[in-house]
């Protein structure tokens, strides 16, 4: 069995940070991230004997997360959105360009580049955290790949062919 | 992917970035603790959830089946059924965020758009539900059953009331509950742990059947409770009323036990698309509708 404290100190900060670019809300992540690793907790009997715990914590997670957005786009605007904040910085200067690209993908599309990349979850944990089937997040990142690459231009399309030029 | 993708490498510095400090290991567990020591005190709370989660497939059973001419589950973020159509069951999903998302089930009898609107605003089944608060009436011939949960700061003011109108005070598990007897219904309603204000209104058999329950499972698992019949109906399997079942940890709504689904009666319901504002329900079928009540239950007493 999976021990949890290693876990939760393992994952903690990746599913913060993965929340982070997918709502552009630090705090907001934050909390959600610990009602998840909460839940995970107290159901870590189960949990740990899944095949992709990882999937379920981010399934938890992303639902909470969106629920802590309606609160904050009400408590903001009065009125409600049911749809992520668009990440308008990117987490680390370096690769700034990028994060705006991906902000720009459509809602899930952009979580599932945030699952694969940032919380490196496998596609079938994927699927599972956002509902969907494998093959569709497999399609998904292909079309974020197309996406970026005619967003980007050169700087994107030369590092994936320098790559697949040596393999 | 490959490792020197770009993604990969902006990906991997991305999940390394600061974060605030993670909560101990100590503070999720007596998280937890806390948790499950107020859902044992909330234990009238989760008889409530328990009969909201009956009340779906209900719903979906006395539209499909033609024995009640409207069924209306209804609230500003929440579901409404009724039968204004010849055949089978047709969902309306109106994504739009500030207005109501709604579905409709409709069966063989014919019924007014204006009579929904009645039933909604008058008697009939409802359901209604956002971040505090949920409010569930079901209408099972003659009788009427009602439950409502309310948090914030409405549930003082309601227990105030509550208090003030009740014929007779009783203690369960160490709960206050207030007992209104009109003579055609009883209203028990308590206040749980000061913040949480719980009323369920029915039939003073069904009402006794509840609070017998409570004081005989406030410290306990639930057993069974099933006022309806429900398990035989929907041929529910074994241990669906169990607390290991329906509120035990290994519990999952699977739509393929339950041959009453597999009749088309979900045709054209567009779970996919349903989200319902307090539950944290996005789900793809109706499990997760279950689960995000009873999750929805827990947000509305603990929050």
């Amino acid at each position: 069995m999976i021990d949890f404290a290693s876990w939760y100190r393992a994952e903690y900060p990746r599913v913060v940070n993965a929340l982070a670019l997918l709502t552009g809300e630090r705090q907001v992540a934050a909390d959600a991230a610990s009602e998840a690793f909460v839940r995970a907790f107290a159901k870590w009997d189960r949990v740990s004997k899944m095949d992709r715990p990882g999937g379920w914590l981010y399934k938890v997670a992303l639902n909470d997360a969106r629920k802590r957005l309606r609160r904050v786009a009400r408590e903001r605007t009065k009125a409600a959105s049911l749809e992520w904040t668009p990440v308008t910085s990117a987490p680390t200067e370096p690769d700034h360009e990028l994060w705006e690209a991906v902000s720009r993908l459509p809602d899930r599309t952009r979580s599932a580049v945030v699952l694969r990349y940032v919380a490196d979850l496998t596609e079938p944990a994927i699927a599972e955290a956002l509902g969907v089937k494998r093959g569709t997040v497999a399609t998904m990142l292909r079309r974020a790949h197309e996406t970026l690459a005619a967003d980007l231009g050169p700087s994107y399309s030369s590092e994936r062919r320098l790559f697949h030029a040596y393999t | 992917m490959p490792t020197p993708d770009l993604l990969e490498s902006a990906g991997r510095r991305a999940a390394l970035g600061p974060v605030p400090a993670a909560p101990s290991l100590d503070a999720l567990s007596a998280e937890v603790d806390r948790r499950r020591s107020r859902r044992h005190k909330i234990v009238g709370g989760v008889a409530a959830a328990l009969v909201v989660a009956l009340a779906i497939p209900a719903a979906l059973v006395l539209a499909d089946n033609d024995q009640t001419d409207l069924v209306t589950l209804a609230s500003n973020d929440g579901i409404e059924l009724s039968s204004d159509e010849p055949t089978g069951l047709a969902a309306q999903v109106d994504p739009a965020p500030t207005t109501t998302t709604s579905v409709v089930a409709t069966s063989s009898t014919a019924a007014s758009a204006s009579s929904t609107t009645q039933q909604i605003q008058g008697r009939g089944p409802f359901l209604g539900f956002n971040d505090e608060n949920f409010d569930l009436r079901l209408d099972l011939g003659d009788e009427s059953f009602s439950i409502a949960v309310i948090s914030g700061d409405d549930a003082a003011t309601r227990a105030a009331e509550a208090e003030a109108s009740a014929d007779e005070t009783r203690q369960i598990d160490e709960q206050a509950v207030w007992i209104d007897n009109n003579g055609d219904e009883v209203t028990a309603s308590a206040l749980i742990d000061g913040e949480t204000f719980v009323e369920v209104r029915g039939p003073q058999e069904q009402i006794d059947r509840i609070l017998d329950l409570v004081a005989e499972h406030a410290n306990g698992p639930v057993t069974f409770f099933d006022p309806g019949g429900f398990a035989e109906w929907f041929e529910l399997p074994e241990g669906f009323f169990d607390n290991e079942g329906l509120f035990g940890d290994d519990f999952t709504f699977d739509a393929e036990n339950f041959p009453f689904f597999q009749d088309g009666a979900l045709d054209g319901l567009d779970l996919e698309n349903l989200d319902l504002e307090g539950f944290g329900f996005e789900g793809s079928d109706l499990g997760k509708l279950f689960e995000g009540l009873t999750e929805g239950l827990e947000d509305a007493t603990i929050d």
